[in-house]
Parts: structure tokens; C-alpha cells; sequence
């Protein structure tokens, strides 16, 4: 199936539903994260957790999507459509180009966030790059906490490519 | 072809062996119970699910844990081990650097005198887990190990001349209950001499 930028259009501007971050804030995941990037080491029963907030940097992991789920759900979000229709295309590879972060109040452990995702935008034309021809995508995320203020945002600029098909040898 | 084949006696120098006597003290002896690094966490909980892809509801939907005989959300019962690992850097201690956090433990003790004796080959050869009580999201899993068995004499496998030991982690949770205890059993051998130069290179 041929994409076309008409089917994508109208999806331009359209913010999801509020969607619940698969966990809490968490000790364990605050743990891990800082024992990856080798920022501490403390074990959870000797840190305060009433004073002390989880690293902002890590504010996109508490709403990734689960790599699997029992109950497998059909894309229903403007975001998700578009990434649907780029897969069904053929622009099945994605690759991260930028990603801007406003971190605006502190998050604590307990805490459970929802999201929302706009799609600013999508390139009008086919982009060329070394990865293979694609479509740039421009995502706007809004990450809330459970009282309603917001705590981040994130301005997320992502390729879906076309991977190009490695050479094949002569003989 | 075959001009230069170096012919070895066949009786070689009687190699040494571990004195089972020297290292009997150690067997039946436990390491202090030690607090683990995490509390365990729904998350932690979800994220070995996806993994496994296991969808018992038991360990996500609360409300069907409920009125399940558990009466809440539990924890995958084979899942214990990684409540009680330790951190990534005793990790790379051990096995990079070759320091151990506790030396003095029972277990450490024995893996250091197998390995002076000769036998550097390891090989987890069998493991059972016994869970006495479902472990649940905001629990804290303490563990001890000790050592419970170690061959008085050597065997003779396929992996070499070698010794066999059986350990046993157990675990306990916050109201200082067994929780799960584990056996492992591991084959400590001499690997022969050409799995020897293979490796030295």
C-alpha cells in the first residue's frame, strides 16, 4: 500500500486521549536507572524518598509502552494511526532524530503519570537519508501527574524509514 | 603428516586432589540474611512478565487477584532470585575484577578453595525451587546462602575430573517468614589439559 500524505493530514494537530503511565513512579526503577548510568548506588533503604525526586532525565520511561501485553489493543490515538499508516506503507523502521525536554515540576515516587501525544507534524514530501527514504514526524508530548499539573513536556522528532536493503554480493 | 607426534608417557605426575576434611567445617554453614537493594515493585513485576509473556492475571490485574485465593496481586513465584540480586557493580566485581563483596561467606569461602585446588570449571548442573508463601508487591525479600552438601571424593565426568556441591539460598520476607528456598547445584571440574590450552589461548 502507497502512502500518501493525504491520509495523514487530517491527523496534523490532533492530541490523544490521556493515557496512564503502565506504572508508578518506583524505587526499584529509580535504582536501576541510576545503577545503568552509573549515577549511585545506594540501596533504597538508606535514601529519603519523601525529599527526593526521580531523576527528571528518566521522565520518558514511566510512560513507555509495555514491549508486550496480554491484552493486545488496536492503535485508536491520531499518533498511533500515523504510525500505523507508515508501517502498513512500508516505513517500517524508526529512528529518534531529536528530542527537547521541558522539565516543569519535580516527580516523586508514588507518583502516576498519564500522557497525551500530538502529532505536530508530518513532511509533506519523502525525505532522503542515508538510513533509507522516510517521513519525519513530529510529536508533542504532554506528561501530567495524578493531580493534574504538568511536569513535562517533550518535543520528539522521529524518521520512519525504509530500510535500505544491504547489497547484494555478486558472485 | 604425523611426522612430529609428540608421544606423552602415559602415566603422568599423580595429580592432587582436595582433602574433603580441610573444607568439612564450611558445609551446613549460612551466610547472615541480607536485605536485598529493591523493595519489590509492581513494575519490576510487569517488566519480567512482558519478558516471559506471561499473562496470568494474577500479577497485574488487582481486581482479579482479589478475589483469587491469594486475595491480591502476587509476584511470579519463580521471579524470587531477582529480588535478592545484588547490585550491577558487585556484579562486575566478581566476575571482572574478581573481588567479592562478602569473602567471608560460608559459599565464598568454598568457591575459593575449589578454585586453588584445581577445579575452575564451573556448571550449573540442577536447580529446585520450593515456594512456601506468595511474595507480594511492596514486600522485602532477604536472603542467606549457605553451603548444604559437597562431594567427599572426586567424580569422574565427561567436563573432567570434578567435584559436585549443592548451595541453598533462602528467603525470607519483612515479617521474617521462609518465603521460597532454593537448591542449586553446581559441578566444579578440572577442565582437561587441552580445554586448558584452548582457553589459555
Amino acid at each position: 500500500m502507497a502512502f500518501e500524505h493525504s491520509m495523514v493530514k487530517k491527523l496534523v494537530g490532533k492530541e490523544s486521549a490521556a493515557m496512564p503511565a503502565p506504572d508508578k513512579v518506583s524505587k526499584s526503577d529509580i535504582r536501576h536507572w541510576c545503577e545503568a548510568i552509573d549515577l549511585d548506588n545506594t540501596p533504597f533503604h538508606k535514601i529519603n524518598w519523601k525529599k527526593k525526586n526521580a531523576p527528571p532525565a528518566m521522565m520518558m520511561v514511566w510512560t513507555m509502552p509495555p514491549l508486550w501485553s496480554p491484552e493486545a489493543r488496536e492503535p485508536t490515538e491520531p499518533h498511533e494511526l500515523v504510525m500505523k499508516a507508515l508501517d502498513d506503507a512500508g516505513y517500517d523502521g524508526a529512528i529518534g532524530l531529536s528530542i527537547d525536554q521541558e522539565f516543569l515540576k519535580p516527580v516523586y515516587v508514588g507518583d502516576r503519570l498519564s500522557y497525551k501525544v500530538k502529532v505536530a507534524g508530518v513532511s509533506s514530501k519523502e525525505v532522503t537519508t542515508k538510513m533509507g527514504k522516510g517521513y519525519q514526524v513530529d510529536l508533542g508530548y504532554t506528561l501530567s501527574n495524578q493531580k493534574g499539573e504538568v511536569v513535562s513536556t517533550h518535543d520528539y522528532t522521529l524518521l520512519k524509514f525504509k530500510a535500505l536493503k544491504p547489497p547484494t554480493k555478486a558472485r | 603428516m604425523g611426522k612430529d607426534v609428540e608421544v606423552k608417557p602415559f602415566y603422568g605426575p599423580p595429580e592432587e586432589t582436595l582433602d574433603y576434611d580441610s573444607i568439612k567445617h564450611l558445609v551446613g554453614k549460612f551466610s547472615p540474611v541480607r536485605l536485598p537493594h529493591d523493595e519489590v515493585t509492581e513494575s519490576d513485576i510487569r517488566h519480567w512478565c512482558e519478558v516471559m509473556q506471561d499473562a496470568n492475571p494474577l500479577y497485574y490485574d488487582t481486581e482479579y487477584a482479589r478475589k483469587s485465593e491469594y486475595g491480591g496481586m502476587i509476584a511470579p513465584p519463580a521471579m524470587v532470585q531477582s529480588w535478592s540480586l545484588g547490585t550491577m557493580k558487585a556484579a562486575l566485581d566478581q566476575f571482572v575484577r574478581g573481588t567479592l563483596e562478602h569473602p567471608q561467606d560460608p559459599i565464598n569461602q568454598v568457591n575459593a578453595l575449589l578454585e586453588k585446588a584445581g577445579y575452575t570449571g564451573v556448571m550449573a548442573t540442577a536447580q529446585e525451587q520450593t515456594y512456601l508463601k506468595p511474595i507480594r508487591p511492596g514486600d522485602v525479600i532477604s536472603c542467606q546462602i549457605g553451603i548444604v552438601q559437597l562431594s567427599e571424593y572426586d567424580h569422574f565426568t565427561r567436563q573432567g575430573v570434578s567435584r559436585y556441591y549443592t548451595i541453598m539460598y533462602r528467603f525470607f520476607n519483612q515479617d521474617e517468614e521462609e518465603v521460597t528456598n532454593m537448591t542449586f547445584r553446581v559441578l566444579w571440574y578440572k577442565p582437561p589439559m587441552n580445554t586448558r590450552q584452548l582457553y589459555k589461548g
